[in-house]
Formats: C-alpha cells, sequence, structure tokens
C-alpha cells in the first residue's frame, strides 16, 4: 500500500482534486492510485513526491516485516 | 490533435492522462482484432458470393456487405460506449460551485450537437430520397413532412445525448 492518502491528508491541504490538478492528471487516476488499484509511471510518482514534498522511498517503498 | 480526437472519439472529459491513455489503448486493441478478422471475413465472402452468382446478385451482396460491417461497426461503438462508461473514463466531475455552469455549459453543448445532428439527418434523408427519384433536391429539401420527420429524429436524438450527459456529471468534494 503506497502513502499518498497519508501523505496528501497529514502533510499538505490537497484534496484528490487539487493534487490531480498539481500534478495534471484526472481526479479518478489520483483516487485509484491511493486505493492501489493502478500503477503510475515513474514520471508520475516523481510529480506526486514533489507535490506532497516528499521521495519516492517515503511514498512508495513497501517495507518487508 | 491525437488527444482532442481522442477524448472526443470516446467522450473523455478533463485531462488525458496516462491512466486513461493506457485503458483506450487497451479498449482499442480489444475492438480492432475482432474487427479486423470480420471485416477480411465479410469482404472474402462478399467477394465470393459475387464471383459464384454473378452481376445479378450485385446489388443484394453489398447491401449485405454493407449492412454487414455497419453492424458490426455499431457492435464495437457499442461495446466502447460502454467500457469506457464502466471505467468511469467518460465521467464528467465538477464542484459544487461548478455544478450550475456545467449545467448549462452541457445543456448548450448538446443542443448545439443535436442541431447538427438535425442538420446532417435532413440532408440525408432528402439525398436519400432524392437518389429513389421522389423528385428535385431543393424541392424535397423544403417538404413540410421531410422536415417535421427530421425534427423528430434530431429532437429524439438530442433528449437522449442530453440524457447521457446528464448522466455523466458527477459532483465531486473540492
Amino acid at each position: 500500500m503506497n502513502r499518498v492518502r497519508e501523505f496528501r491528508r497529514a502533510y499538505t491541504d490537497y484534496s484528490q482534486l487539487t493534487l490531480a490538478q498539481a500534478v495534471g492528471v484526472a481526479r479518478q487516476t489520483i483516487n485509484l492510485i491511493e486505493n492501489d488499484k493502478y500503477n503510475p509511471t515513474l514520471d508520475l510518482c516523481i510529480k506526486l513526491a514533489h507535490a506532497l514534498g516528499t521521495d519516492l522511498n517515503t511514498l512508495f517503498w513497501e517495507e518487508e516485516n | 490533435m491525437y488527444a482532442k480526437i481522442m477524448k472526443h472519439f470516446y467522450g473523455i472529459t478533463g485531462p488525458l492522462d496516462e491512466y486513461k491513455r493506457g485503458e483506450i489503448n487497451r479498449l482499442g486493441n480489444n475492438v480492432i482484432l475482432p474487427l479486423f478478422f470480420l471485416l477480411l471475413l465479410s469482404t472474402f465472402v462478399a467477394i465470393m458470393t459475387a464471383y459464384a452468382l454473378g452481376p445479378a446478385a450485385a446489388e443484394a451482396i453489398l447491401l449485405s456487405y454493407g449492412g454487414f460491417n455497419l453492424f458490426v461497426l455499431m457492435g464495437a461503438m457499442t461495446y466502447l460506449g460502454v467500457a469506457a462508461a464502466r471505467l468511469h473514463l467518460t465521467d464528467y466531475e465538477v464542484t459544487a460551485a461548478q455544478l450550475p455552469h456545467a449545467r448549462w455549459a452541457l445543456l448548450g453543448r448538446t443542443l448545439l450537437m443535436g442541431l447538427a445532428f438535425t442538420v446532417l439527418f435532413h440532408l440525408l434523408s432528402i439525398f436519400m430520397a432524392w437518389l429513389d427519384g421522389a423528385g428535385s433536391f431543393g424541392q424535397l429539401l423544403g417538404l413540410p413532412a421531410n422536415l417535421k420527420n427530421s425534427l423528430v429524429a434530431g429532437g429524439v436524438w438530442t433528449l437522449l445525448m442530453l440524457g447521457v450527459a446528464w448522466h455523466r456529471l458527477k459532483v465531486i468534494d473540492d
């Protein structure tokens, strides 16, 4: 599970819509990413990380327990 | 230009982003393979039938060939429309504040499309009647019965499209 929703809610004022506008995609795409129903391209991952003020590892890396 | 054509063809609103691009490419590929083989098959059957039956059956073969391909094309378009709607590619998302403006814009756009459809339908039906030898083109163009038919067809189509467009309008939280 990625941490896009967690970061969006905890550290930014972005709604799904405003985040989508900030990275140039549709709101549905953000919704699908947050629900792990769509794997974004690296390009979009980087845009999301920039918009959410974090890095790719923090946002998408899954630690194995 | 490509994005504009794709968005219009699939009825997509909002940005044509990587997800939507990927989905329409997948849907397009799902359609093109059966369409290709059916077109190949129907052409082969039409040529073989024409060869076997000769010129006497030319009209029947041409009409069957055209009718079959049109039917297949309609099937493909229906699949694309339903699949795009099920994937929410055609959803027109607006915030509550944008809703009144979006409704008016939708109404205006649909009425314009309806007008274009009515004019095209009228011209096409007049052309078909003219080919049948029902009279001169100019005379048929202004015939009240023809005008009434086109207006009814255009009205029904516009209402149908308005219903579809209204159904696609989704209000989301800002």
